[in-house]
């Protein structure tokens, strides 16, 4: 085996771990905001991945703006189920007990879990790459996916957008402010409430394109959203909750690892997460880019 | 001489109406009153202290006023309206700027970044406080202004506080124990600061325990104790006033 492959399984590894990242860092931002571990997230993503699925079977076959048009569609729809959570739920249980938190997104998880069952049953699905993602591009002399290129592209897009409006705008500082006096932002005038539903929205938002990205790069069943919410957790161990920084290493990290480690010892792929989130956890317990507790 | 307007205005500021009312504030927590049926008026662009030791109920009244914590009985109105209860963000956008006890500044933000989240302007209003007014007014806050605010002293901490309610462009400012923790120094620069918007005609209740301080910028006085209000009155009343000077003042 040569270079080439091991640079396949390099795109490979990334682009999961882009896809990872995306869903993580909402993960981490509600978290980091709302002091919410919400179970459910996984959950949202795999609807997002089914939704997209349904919708593009609906769209012209092959075409790079049907594709375009779920990026779009899928995620906000996602957001607009968020927002469609928040209200009547989760806002109740920000500041509550973590139990009582726990017990919540737990339930949500297992009730979306078995919506997608009765809404798009046990199959196994994913959607079609356009045309335009679908072959591979020539770099020096090697062949790379083009799609995996592609997420590759959007992954740090992302990433930048999340840093510019959290660091760059006022909707961000006022964000960023909530999560150490959500009382005091009150206080200057910030319909406080709004900014924490906002900031809700934006982690399903991000659940919800992953879940896009997702559908076409592998194949989606009814255990995705379970998967991803573990690999989620590991990344935020690594990374460090609330940190957007820390989602983007954990992700990269675990994604690059579980596609070497799944080469040789395809089975011990599965247990990586819970072996890097245990190292983590006894020399960094806060994770590399997180703080640790006063 | 002919009347202008202009001499008929400062009759009209003479005037004074109260701007604030509390009426029969009662507030306990697990059972236990703190306070205790205060009552007070504060009348337009005039400076009232609220004076009284650790634990009298300084704080707690503040937080009442500001919609941070929901009265027993009693009933809050501003300018006329209501406010008993309501949510602290409606209660800034009436136009009411709170200044809390310990400081709360946005740690992980920069200065600028906690300015910016404070910047709001009221409508119909133009806007008074801007960002160089403030910077003129506390030059340290534009030298610091891309460093986070959990890095600034205790006093630079205080001004930035302050500076950002400011920025909320408030017509009523509540500042709770303000010169509490500070260096002399720092108390110095405050009070030229609350001197700065008395000019300005901003209405101010300060809540102290340094009576030297809050008699040295207060046109009235209120003096709480236990929950209840033992003196109010003007400065002047109480200087006159030995009996209350020498059990709650300490002179
Ligand atoms: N959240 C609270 N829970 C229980 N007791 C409180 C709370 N806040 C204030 N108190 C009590 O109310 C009384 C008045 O407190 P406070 O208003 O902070 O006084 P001040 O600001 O004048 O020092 C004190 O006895 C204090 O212990
Ligand atoms: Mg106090």
């Amino acid at each position: 085996m040569g270079i080439e492959f091991y640079l396949f399984l390099l795109i490979n590894g990334l682009s999961q771990g882009m896809v990872l990242f995306i869903v993580a860092s909402g993960l981490s931002l509600v978290f980091g905001v709302l002091r919410v571990i919400n179970f459910a997230h996984g959950s949202l993503y795999m609807i997002g991945a089914f939704l997209a699925f349904s919708l593009s079977t609906l769209l012209p076959a092959g075409s790079i703006f049907s594709f375009l048009l779920l990026m779009l569609l899928v995620p906000l729809a996602v957001a607009l189920l968020g927002l469609g959570l928040e209200i009547p739920l989760f806002r109740r249980i920000y500041g509550k007990e973590h139990l009582l938190q726990l017990l919540l997104t737990y339930a949500l998880l297992l009730i979306l879990d078995d919506a997608c069952r009765l809404i798009w049953g046990g199959d196994i699905r994913n959607v079609a790459r356009p045309d335009l993602l679908a072959g591979s591009i020539k770099f020096f002399d090697m062949f790379l996916p083009t799609y995996n290129v592609f997420i590759l592209v959007v992954g740090p897009l992302i990433a930048v957008g999340l840093w510019f409006l959290l660091y760059r705008t006022r909707a961000g500082n006022l964000i960023r402010a909530a999560v150490s006096h959500p009382e005091m932002v009150g206080a200057l005038g910030v319909n406080v409430s709004r900014v924490m539903t906002a900031t809700f929205m934006l982690g399903c938002w991000l659940a919800g394109l992953g879940g896009v990205l997702m559908s076409a790069l592998a194949n989606i069943d009814l255990g995705i959203g379970m998967e991803k919410i573990i690999e989620c957790f590991a990344v935020v161990v690594i990374g460090g909750l609330g940190s957007i920084g820390g989602a983007l290493l954990g992700s990269l990290i675990l994604g690059v690892g579980v596609a070497f480690i799944q080469l040789p010892l395809s089975r011990a792929a599965i247990v990586f997460p819970y072996f890097a989130m245990a190292l983590i956890l006894i020399i960094r317990p806060w994770g590399l880019f997180g703080k640790p507790e006063r | 001489m002919v009347n202008t307007i202009s001499t008929y205005y400062p009759v009209a500021i003479e005037m004074n109406p109260d701007i604030l009312k509390i009426e029969n504030l009662v507030k306990s927590f697990n059972g236990n009153t703190v306070i205790n049926g205060i009552s007070l008026s504060i009348a337009q662009g005039e400076l009232s202290a609220i004076i009284g030791p650790n634990g009298a109920g300084k704080t707690t009244t503040m937080l009442s006023i500001m919609g941070l914590n929901r009265p027993k009985s009693g009933t809050i109105t501003y300018r006329g309206k209501d406010i008993t209860g309501h949510a602290p963000f409606k209660i800034a956008r009436a136009g009411i700027g709170f200044v809390p006890e310990d400081r709360r500044v946005f740690p992980d933000l920069t200065v600028l970044g906690n300015l910016d989240v404070g910047r709001r302007t009221p409508k119909n209003k133009s806007k008074k406080w801007t960002l160089e007014r403030i910077y003129k007014l506390f030059p340290r806050l534009q030298e610091f202004s891309h460093r986070n605010a959990g890095t600034l002293s205790g006093g630079e901490q205080q001004m930035l506080t302050i500076a950002g309610t400011l920025m909320g462009n408030p017509d009523f400012l509540l500042l709770d124990e303000p010169s509490e923790g500070l260096a002399p120094i720092i108390v110095k620069v405050l009070g030229e600061f609350i001197e700065v918007i008395k000019q300005e005609g901003m209405t101010v209740l300060l809540s102290e325990q340094n009576t030297k301080f809050a008699l040295k910028h207060a046109d009235r006085a209120y003096i709480v104790d236990n929950g209840s209000i033992k003196f109010e009155g003007s400065i002047d009343e109480l200087e006159q006033n030995a009996e209350i000077k020498k059990r709650y003042l300490a002179v």
